[in-house]
């Protein structure tokens, strides 16, 4: 089963309405059958709204996204989306909303996703988000799940050449030295399929999970991608959504 | 015709073989693939895996030189080799046929000199964005400090300053942003800076052979910009800038 851990719902995209249909559309043209949605990041995610927008869609995973600057309405949120809407997992974007993520604030949102058992998806390897700052959440949160988006140039190509890593830290290593940390390759697998080979350098191919960033990533140049770096069948099957449906329960 | 602002020539690594060799030969294949006429190639002095030796410009050399209507040279020097690396970046461009300097904005008297050498010759020069915001201001000094050089920013700011690249060029009419890595990875992104800066002001950059240009291409192409702004993306503007003719 292929199995998208990062997609968006916005209202409107690329200057025209955008609704399930249209994710679903995109999701099709890479054959992916399941996909976690998150509403747009906004100051405010609006849960709620992507809630209305994905019921009785049961191919799209409801994660939700809040902003922990916002304190207890945070919380709130979570546990509304959570409880209310059966989102399944928390999105934190620490480089947008900008703060730390081991930083105090984020912490009772972690608290909660460890007490609900809920994944975690966050940007990771910019500002807020550098992988040692994942790797000290991770030590502290170790029965959280955590799937670092790695975006673009994933701090992780020295691991595989014996260089010195840089102060921030490289994702690679974060992911070998913690159990709970996951590498989320979305802008990567299209755009620089070889730091995919370097990575499978350091860490296991069931540590890399596969997302498209749809709308605005195009989830059959992800998968194309991906496929291209020609890792077999079973490596495939694992990054492109068995490892991901096992984090998700489903 | 299909130009790309960002190749590289490395020994070992590409995407297909990782560890195995590379040969100009298999850049031109993944060109192919993409229907890319020409790229800007610079040397991968960086990237080889361990065993392999890093190329360089003469490496580039003989490689323009078996396919001098594919690979255009872009020139690496290595900044610790002060006075030596401006005179070798003033060969390859004078003796040499190269179209472009890979230039690093690090605080150093010797990149200074790459620039104003670069500046002198009307040679443009490209430089990586990624990462860490203190860059920008950086790239934009650069650019008043020579207004009649050209600028290529490659990934334009991706993925997370895109806004920091676009305020710079917009002060800088001699910035231009190159879409490599980001015309597959989000496209919607480079649609949003064209309206941002101007369509005249993007390049295509493919960045093969760490990424596929296939997609690259596909990504532009999906935008559906028009065929007049698609063939200054994926042509016209670098013809324009690199004086192709």
């Amino acid at each position: 089963m292929r199995f998208d851990f990062q997609t968006f719902l916005p209202r409107s995209f690329d200057g025209r309405p955008f609704g399930p249909e249209d994710l679903t559309a995109l999701e099709d043209e890479a054959g992916i059958e399941r996909f976690v949605v998150m509403p747009e990041t906004t100051e405010r995610p609006d849960n709620a709204g992507l809630a209305g927008r994905i019921q009785g869609r049961p191919r799209m995973i409801g994660c939700a996204s809040v902003n922990p600057a916002l304190g207890a309405e945070a919380v709130k949120g979570f546990e509304e989306a959570a409880h209310r809407f059966g989102f399944r997992g928390l999105r934190l974007s620490p480089l947008t909303h900008g703060y730390p993520i081991d930083g105090e604030v984020a912490r009772p949102l972690l608290e909660r996703a460890r007490e609900m058992g809920a994944p975690v998806t966050t940007e990771s390897c910019s500002e807020g988000c550098w992988p040692s700052q994942i790797a000290r959440v991770a030590g502290r949160f170790p029965e959280v799940t955590i799937i670092a988006d790695v975006g673009f140039r994933p701090l992780a190509p020295p691991v595989s050449l014996g260089l010195a890593p840089p102060p921030e830290g490289r994702i690679a290593d974060v992911a070998r030295e913690h159990p709970n940390v996951y590498i989320g390759m979305t802008a990567l697998a299209m755009a620089e399929t070889y730091l995919i080979k370097r990575i499978v350098g350091a860490v296991s191919t069931d540590k890399l999970i596969f997302g498209s960033n749809a709308p605005s990533g195009i989830p059959l140049f992800s998968v194309g991608g991906l496929r291209r770096a020609g890792l077999g069948e079973q490596a495939e099957g694992a990054i492109l959504g068995e490892t991901l449906r096992r984090i998700y329960g489903l | 015709m299909i130009y790309c602002c960002e190749s590289y020539l490395p020994n070992s690594g590409n995407p297909y073989l990782c560890g195995d060799s590379f040969e100009p030969a298999d850049l031109i294949r993944m060109l192919d693939e993409a229907g890319i006429d020409a790229a800007l190639t610079i040397p991968a002095p960086e990237a080889p895996l361990p065993g392999w030796p890093p190329t360089n410009n003469e490496t580039l050399k003989e490689a323009m030189d078996l396919y001098p209507s594919r690979i255009l040279g872009c020139c690496h020097v290595d900044l610790h080799r002060g006075r030596e690396a401006v005179e070798e970046f003033r060969r390859a461009v004078t003796a040499w046929g190269f179209k472009g300097l890979k230039l690093s904005v690090a605080p150093s008297d010797t990149a200074d000199a790459l620039a104003r050498t670069a500046a002198d010759l009307g040679t443009p020069v490209t430089i990586h964005t990624n990462g860490s915001a203190d860059l920008y201001p950086r790239i934009a000094a650069l650019a008043k400090r020579y207004p009649g050089l050209s600028i290529v920013m490659e990934h334009l700011g991706y993925r997370y300053h895109v806004g920091l690249a676009v305020e710079i060029a917009r002060q800088c009419p001699n910035l231009y942003l190159a879409c490599t890595v980001v015309a597959p990875a989000e496209p919607v992104v480079v649609r949003r800076v064209i309206q941002a800066v101007g369509v005249e002001r993007m390049l295509f950059g493919s960045n093969a052979p760490w990424a596929i240009p296939y997609y690259g291409v596909a990504g532009i192409q999906r935008l559906g910009l028009g065929r007049e702004d698609e063939e200054l993306v994926l042509s016209g503007n670098f013809r324009r800038i690199y004086r192709m003719g």
